[in-house]
């Protein structure tokens, strides 16, 4: 009994000094959810865009998150965080959404999965509302902030009035929103266009060729 | 052709002037070990006194393990290469011995070499200073690569090895049933080879535990106390996996003392020590290389 005790202390320690001077413990920020993006991120006006999902590990998995952070007067950032297993499931779906908001004027923040850019959409500041050949209303972001629909990558995709008002009413039920004909999230149709529609696993394939070259390595005879 | 011979002729200056240095180590013993003068400065006979030979034999091995792994740097002139030779070895040679003594003192502390050698000819006590100047010297050519020629980090990771080793060494009965100075009183071989397997193994993991770049010292001392500590958590499982495979039965003999057992150290068979110090120093070997020869590449990639 002492000797397993003590052997239990042994990884015990071991882990610990371990997980001090981890690397990736150091260097990757957790961020167990939705619950800590306002404290961890500053700034306004700030839109949290969750770029990519993957998860490292074999058994024990640590799951990451990589997003990008939009703030209409900087150039964009990319940050990558390890999460918890519950909020990247949650999040499985909502690749390409914004998760978190913060607006410049009210300070208010938003944790609900809207599409990106619902920060900016319908505010006079950023752009107006344009007038179509066919009568309806769509959003054009003022010169100053053009690269904003790039940095959101909507592609062809401009939001419609009607978008923007369903938009507000899910926003104010605090239900994600994925655009009326799913334009949004990880099975959305801009994602699908752009060919990234999947939520792909990190995993570099080994090259099976290289392998056998090098198990059959012979040096030459000159 | 000039060139050919002018290399061959460096190399045989190269190799008296080892042979010189190491000259200069038989007389170095003489100031840290008076007792073995006659053994260093009369004619040697091999076949009059086994354990001595074996005694003496085991510090030619250790000077041989060390200088394996020196480097000659002619680049910047011969006198420059002969002066960093000279002041490497000086400081070799005074770590070396200093490092047999130093462990020699917290091992076997209870006998002398004199007693042991020259009038009981003892043959486990021969074996075990055998395994302290081999182990020994591998530590010291893991410390040397490590420090990269420089003095400072030399005795520092010396004096850290030592350190190391010291502490290890004290752990020998806690990890085997025998009896260490009962059974080299009684010039059992069982305890010799079971503690040299013992000794092999710890300087093998210590070797292990330093053999990585030095760049940041607090890094790297962190670095060597984690391999330190997760080459104890992975040594009994290899141990214990060991065992199971080949089905040893531990059939040591044991008495009953007022609900104690303790070994009837008389009884111990050479095979036992064999067993004992085999079976640690292979799971010493194999976890050397779990904790040094995994490379996880970008398995966990970092960011």
């Amino acid at each position: 009994m002492n000797k397993i005790s003590l052997y239990v202390l042994l990884i015990l320690v071991y882990l610990g000094i371990s997980k001090s001077f981890s690397p990736s413990e150091k260097k990757t920020p957790y961020l167990m959810s939705e619950k800590v993006f306002a404290n961890y991120f500053k700034g306004d006006p700030l839109s949290v865009i969750l770029m990519e999902s993957f998860s490292t590990g074999l058994l024990i998995k640590t799951y990451h998150h990589k997003y990008k952070l939009v703030n209409a007067f900087t150039i964009p950032s990319i940050i990558i965080v390890r999460t918890s297993k519950e909020f990247w499931e949650k999040n499985l779906v909502n690749l390409g959404s914004s998760l978190f908001r913060r607006n410049e004027r009210t300070a208010l923040v938003s944790t609900i999965p809207m599409p990106p850019g619902s920060l900016y959409i319908g505010d006079p500041a950023y752009g107006t509302w344009e007038i179509t050949d066919y009568g309806s209303k769509i959003w054009k972001f003022h010169r100053a902030y053009k690269n904003l629909p790039k940095t959101f990558e909507w592609g062809e995709f401009r939001p419609s009035l009607d978008f923007y008002q369903r938009m507000k009413i899910y926003q104010s039920n605090e239900k994600p929103y994925y655009g009326p004909n799913g334009e949004f999230g990880t099975n959305g149709l801009i994602r699908k266009e752009n060919g990234m529609n999947e939520n792909k696993k990190r995993i570099i394939l080994p090259n099976i060729k290289v392998i056998l070259k090098k198990f059959l390595w012979f040096p030459k005879w000159k | 052709m000039n060139e050919l011979y002018d290399k061959l002729i460096l190399r045989i200056i190269f190799t008296l002037l080892l042979c010189f240095i190491i000259y200069l180590y038989k007389h170095a013993h003489s100031i840290l070990y008076p007792s073995i003068r006659h053994q260093l400065l009369k004619r040697f006979y091999p076949s009059k006194n086994s354990p001595d030979t074996i005694h003496l034999f085991s510090r030619i091995i250790g000077i041989g393990i060390i200088y394996s792994n020196f480097y000659f740097d002619m680049s910047d002139g011969i006198l420059i290469a002969l002066f960093k030779l000279l002041l490497e070895s000086g400081v070799v040679i005074i770590l070396y011995l200093g490092s047999i003594y130093i462990i020699e003192s917290i091992v076997l502390y209870n006998f002398e070499y004199s007693d042991e050698i020259l009038r009981r000819k003892n043959y486990a006590y021969s074996l075990i200073c055998f395994s302290h100047s081999v182990g020994l010297a591998y530590i010291l050519k893991t410390v040397i690569n490590v420090s990269h020629a420089s003095i400072i980090m030399t005795f520092f990771l010396w004096l850290f090895a030592m350190v190391l080793i010291g502490f290890s060494s004290k752990t020998f009965p806690i990890i085997s049933k025998l009896s260490f100075n009962r059974l080299l009183v009684q010039k059992n071989m069982a305890i010799s080879l079971a503690y040299m397997g013992f000794i092999w193994g710890q300087c093998l993991i210590i070797s292990s535990a330093l053999d990585h770049q030095l760049e940041d010292i607090k890094w790297y001392s962190i670095q060597v106390i984690l391999k330190i500590l997760l080459s104890l958590i992975i040594i009994p499982i290899f141990r214990r996996g060991l065992i199971f495979i080949f089905r040893m039965h531990d059939d040591l003999p044991v008495r009953k003392e007022e609900n104690k057992e303790t070994t009837v150290s008389s009884e111990v068979e050479l095979g036992y020590g064999i067993y004992e110090g085999s079976i640690l120093f292979t799971s010493c070997f194999l976890t050397t290389v779990i904790t040094g020869n995994i490379q996880y590449g970008n398995f966990y990639p970092l960011f």
